[in-house]
């Protein structure tokens, strides 16, 4: 048993904290959220010159071949850092094709990727459905040696800088086989429309329409018709990822109100002292500490290559609730001051909201949790 | 990171296990009733039986007839045991005083007590609150006055868990009364069949006599059984307490896991209002949630007990473990009499009896879980003020 980080991974994270200290303050991380685009180039070239884009890319590929925890450190530390921009959209389209891809996709991508020239995102819920893949709508059917793809695709993350959309379809052969697939499309292809969609978080989605887009059959990610698979299987990487920038989103929430509950004064005393602020952030502390190792646990399988799929859910449904509860009485805490556009807590608290539906919410996941405990 | 024991740790796993299949935990005689906080019921026939295993003393140095292992190997005794619902209140609960002994006590002490403590040939209460000094221990009165080479003893200890069936009983007095209120109390280890000794069981609301009050009229205890130095008790209470914390609640996780098997069997076999219980997405949602969070218990004592294994202390950690773990007791017991339906409050013979009557004397034993060891709110405070640097008020 050992709950520590490597030395390297605490190294990881140090210089991941300090770097978004200074080249990510939350004046820009505001600013990021009006902007069109929601992030901006120098800061993504400092990242991809640090090698974060690569650190799950196995050497060959150009990159760090960081384990899964590795990426979990960095994903703890960018949700503390309220980091914007698709770092996160597009490693998930990096761990579809890590996971999924042939070495001819992973020669061709993975270098780029790796350099931080090549940004990936990934296609997955549609207008009515979230992540019950089996409901999943959007078709791509065989003509000749490509495939036709036409649907709609919602909550699309970055989009609109997106290379490469990792996009789930339903496909249909000429021979008549049919079934889910991972196919990579072309972000940039003429036949997609994107729409910018207003959010709680800021962060930039879109409503993505595929009239006709054409994709050749070597566009496939991994087997044809075993996508349901592999969207199992990415969907519950994206989980658990999603609660590692959760962890470090409520752990932020948590520091910025245990400092503030010790400066600020009222009936001349700090408020800190009082029992019910002591009992809000007792409970904060808490679920913190209950979400941060039930994620570790799921994260730490998925690095080992451990059945990790009931860890994941279990992870996403408490995080998903948990972090909501942090937040929530973060703001409590910090009375009206919290309750202002400018101040660093609804940056967080906006997020758990968009964090909670990422890869589905507490409830679906325990709906998947109760069949794994024999329901 | 790595989250898995090491082989000696699934090594004495298995040998518990084995244990457990060969000598069934349940055809142990138990004295008092297993109340739910995760370790199982009171059996000194039990005890007396893992002492001759050598497993009441895993991690004790050998000298005192301990097995010199760690106390993640202990850990994982206990949690093994707990799985198969195995009888440790005995010894688990009254602990702290093995853990004071180890690292307060006298060489004389530690010669005495711990090898026959190691055997399970005496067990033992902590008496600590009073009428007047419950969450607030410094309020405490019971006096010890010195005289000669002994003390004597006055005053009144209330609800010491099975303090009536101990041998034993840490006893925290008041030995200088002009000191300030923190500075002038000391431990005693003290004999129950010492003159002057007053024990009566008390039955707790779900019908148990599960504690006692203690009357003290003039006891005598001879200066050697003062543990640690006069007028520093507290200090040495709540660093025992840090563990009973931690000890007494860090099985949640394993005594819950066969109550949760055992709802959702019940589940998938019933019916209620003309409905399969199954098809209940309500009722679904809310066993996955346990499940969850029986997991979530689960890492929070993994992380103590990798603490504790390393000597760091884990005074909030221990809070934070017992908070959790005893309020989803508490709902862990809800939810059963939700699944279980109005029948539960009866006492049939129906095939379900024995999983409704547990249910039934847990969800009123479980409202005690969050009161015995400090309260909730007690807890809170101290992860306010320890783990989070907040200001005292
Ligand atoms: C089942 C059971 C077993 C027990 N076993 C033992 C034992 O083995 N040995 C032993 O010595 N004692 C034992 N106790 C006693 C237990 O330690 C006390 O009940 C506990 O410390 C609370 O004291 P009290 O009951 O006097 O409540 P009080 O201290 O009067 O508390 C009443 C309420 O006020 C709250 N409160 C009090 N002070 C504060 C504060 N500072 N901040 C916020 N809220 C506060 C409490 O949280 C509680 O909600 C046991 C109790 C139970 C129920």
């Amino acid at each position: 048993m050992d709950f520590s980080f490597s030395e390297e991974q605490e190294m990881l994270r140090k210089i991941a904290r300090d770097f978004l200290a200074t080249e990510c303050p939350k004046d820009l991380v505001r600013q990021m959220a009006r902007d069109e685009k929601g992030f901006t180039d120098d800061l993504w070239n400092k990242m991809a010159e640090l090698g974060w884009m690569g650190l799950p890319v196995p050497e060959k590929y150009g990159g760090i071949e960081g384990s899964f925890l590795d990426v979990v450190v960095l994903l703890e530390e960018m949700g503390r850092g309220a980091l914007p921009g698709p770092f996160f959209s597009s490693l998930l389209g990096t761990l579809a094709v890590l996971h999924f891809g042939s070495d001819r996709q992973k020669e061709d991508l993975l270098p780029k990727i790796a350099r931080g020239d090549l940004v990936l995102t990934v296609a997955i819920s549609e207008p009515g459905v979230g992540y019950q893949t089996s409901a999943l709508q959007c078709e791509a059917v065989a003509d000749g040696s490509d495939y036709v793809i036409n649907g709609t695709k919602l909550l699309v993350e970055n989009a609109h800088v997106a290379d490469v959309v990792v996009c789930a379809v339903r496909t249909r052969d000429a021979s008549g086989g049919q079934g889910t697939s991972l196919l990579l499309v072309d972000g940039k292809d003429p036949s997609i429309s994107l729409t910018p969609l207003e959010t709680i978080a800021g962060d930039k989605q879109f409503h993505v329409n595929f009239n006709g887009v054409r994709a050749p059959q070597s566009s496939v990610l991994g087997e044809v018709n075993k996508g349901h698979e592999y969207l199992e299987e990415l969907l519950a990487l994206g989980a658990v990822a999603k609660c590692a920038e959760m962890v470090g989103a409520a752990q932020a929430a948590m520091d910025l109100t245990t400092d503030y509950v010790k400066e600020r004064v009222q009936f001349d005393h700090p408020i800190g002292s009082l029992q019910s602020i002591q009992h809000h952030c007792a409970n904060m502390k808490i679920d913190l500490e209950g979400m941060r190792y039930i994620t570790y646990l799921a994260a730490w399988k998925a690095s080992e290559g451990l059945p990790f799929r009931k860890e994941a859910a279990m992870a996403k449904a408490w995080a998903s609730d948990a972090c909501i509860r942090i937040t929530n009485l973060a703001h409590q805490c910090h009375g009206a001051i919290g309750f202002c556009e400018d101040h660093d807590l609804p940056l967080y608290s906006k997020r758990a909201k968009a964090s909670e539906w990422a890869f589905g919410g507490a409830r679906f996941h325990r709906q998947f949790v109760a069949q794994e405990i024999g329901l | 990171m790595d989250f898995r024991f090491s082989d000696e740790e699934e090594k004495l796993r298995a040998e518990v296990r084995d244990f457990c299949e060969k000598e069934p935990p349940e055809t142990f005689p138990c004295e008092i009733e297993d109340e739910g906080y995760g370790f199982g019921g009171w059996s000194r026939a039990f005890t007396k039986r893992l002492g001759e295993k050598g497993w009441l003393a895993i991690a004790w140095p050998k000298e005192y007839g301990g097995l010199g292992r760690t106390i993640m190997e202990r850990y994982v005794a206990a949690e093994e045991l707990a799985y198969h619902r195995a009888p440790q209140y005995g010894h688990l609960f009254g602990d702290a005083v093995g853990a004071g002994i180890v690292t307060y006590g006298t060489e004389e002490q530690k010669k005495e007590f711990l090898p026959q403590m190691a055997r399970g040939d005496i067990l033992w209460a902590t008496g600590l609150s009073e009428p007047g000094a419950g969450s607030d221990m410094l309020n405490t009165a019971t006096r010890a006055v010195k005289d000669g080479d002994d003390y004597v003893l006055n005053g009144q200890k209330i609800w010491p868990t099975g303090a009536h069936l101990a041998d034993w009983c840490l006893i925290l007095a008041r030995t200088d009364p002009d000191a300030p209120k923190a500075r002038g109390l000391s431990t005693f280890l003290i004999d129950m069949r010492s003159p002057g000794v007053v024990v009566n069981p008390i039955i707790d609301m779900a019908g148990a006599e599960s504690f006692a009050e203690i009357f003290l009229e003039d006891v005598r205890v001879p200066k050697r059984l003062l543990l640690g130095q006069e007028n520093r008790g507290l200090p040495l209470v709540f660093g025992c307490l840090e563990g009973d914390r931690f000890w007494g609640r860090c099985l949640r996780h394993a005594g819950s896991k066969k109550d949760l098997e055992e709802l959702v069997e019940y589940i998938n076999q019933s019916s209620y209002d003309g409905r399969r219980l199954k098809d209940d997405q309500v009722l679904r949602d809310t066993l996955a949630e346990i499940a969850i969070e029986l997991e979530v218990s689960r890492m929070l004592n993994y992380k103590a007990a990798w603490l504790l294994n390393q000597g760091a202390s884990i005074s909030w950690e221990s809070s934070v473990v017992k908070v959790f773990a005893d309020e989803l007791g508490q709902r862990i017991a809800h939810v059963g009499l939700q699944v279980l339906g109005p029948e539960a409050q009866i006492r049939d013979n129906s095939r379900w009896a024995r999983l409704r009557k547990r249910f039934t004397f847990l969800y009123n034993f479980n409202r005690g879980l969050s009161l015995a060891g400090g309260t909730s709110e007690i807890q809170r405070n101290t992860i306010a003020l320890r783990g989070l640097g907040l200001p005292r008020s």
